[in-house]
């Protein structure tokens, strides 16, 4: 019993998402595809942190340089009010 | 070694003389004996902030395959002239053919 309660709190706890740009069929993070982008950062324009996406650390690292890549082709706005 | 160019150029200019200018860089690259893969027309888009006080600006994108030398002196070339607002370039492992997501006839499909 003590076993089987102790698997349900850790079910709800310790369950984690998956990241969801590493699945099959995950669009490539390019700093073309602005509109994948655009979800990845806040209404002002900064870059979500990964702990809130839950995208993986190799993604997260592609995503912060195709957004800065971006920035600098004036398609993503470094601040927007 | 590949390469992936994106030029921008001032929104003022008319689109016929965007068009010119961006042929004679591919002539350049041509010329120097590189190879062009692929090239894109983004059309007049407006930019997410202002560049040297334009709002708009003419998106153009090439991947070729030349040396670094041409790139270098189109690099000096823009820095000179006041209707290129950006020139960015990275390297590329491989030639993507099919239209990126910025592409003019992409959206007009939609």
């Amino acid at each position: 019993m003590k076993n089987k309660a102790f698997d349900n709190t850790s079910s709800k706890f310790l369950s984690k998402r998956s990241c969801p740009l590493s699945v099959k069929n995950a669009p490539a993070v390019d700093y073309k595809n602005i509109y994948l982008l655009k979800k990845y950062t806040t209404e002002k324009g900064k870059i979500l942190p990964s702990r809130v996406t839950q995208v993986s650390t190799k993604k997260q690292k592609e995503l912060t340089l195709a957004i800065k890549r971006a920035r600098f082709l004036a398609l993503l706005p470094y601040v927007s009010n | 070694m590949l390469y992936e160019s994106v030029f921008i150029f001032s929104g003022q200019m008319s689109p016929k003389s965007a068009e010119t200018k961006f042929s004679s860089i591919t002539e350049k690259i041509n010329k120097s004996g590189g190879k062009i893969h692929k090239t894109e027309s983004w059309g007049l888009r407006s930019l997410a902030y202002k560049i040297k006080k334009n709002s708009k600006g003419y998106y153009y994108l090439i991947n070729s395959d030349c040396d670094s030398k041409v790139l270098n002196e189109l690099n000096n070339l823009v820095k000179q002239d006041d209707d290129f607002l950006r020139f960015f370039n990275i390297k590329i492992k491989s030639v993507d053919k099919s239209p990126s997501q910025l592409d003019e006839s992409r959206i007009e499909d939609q």
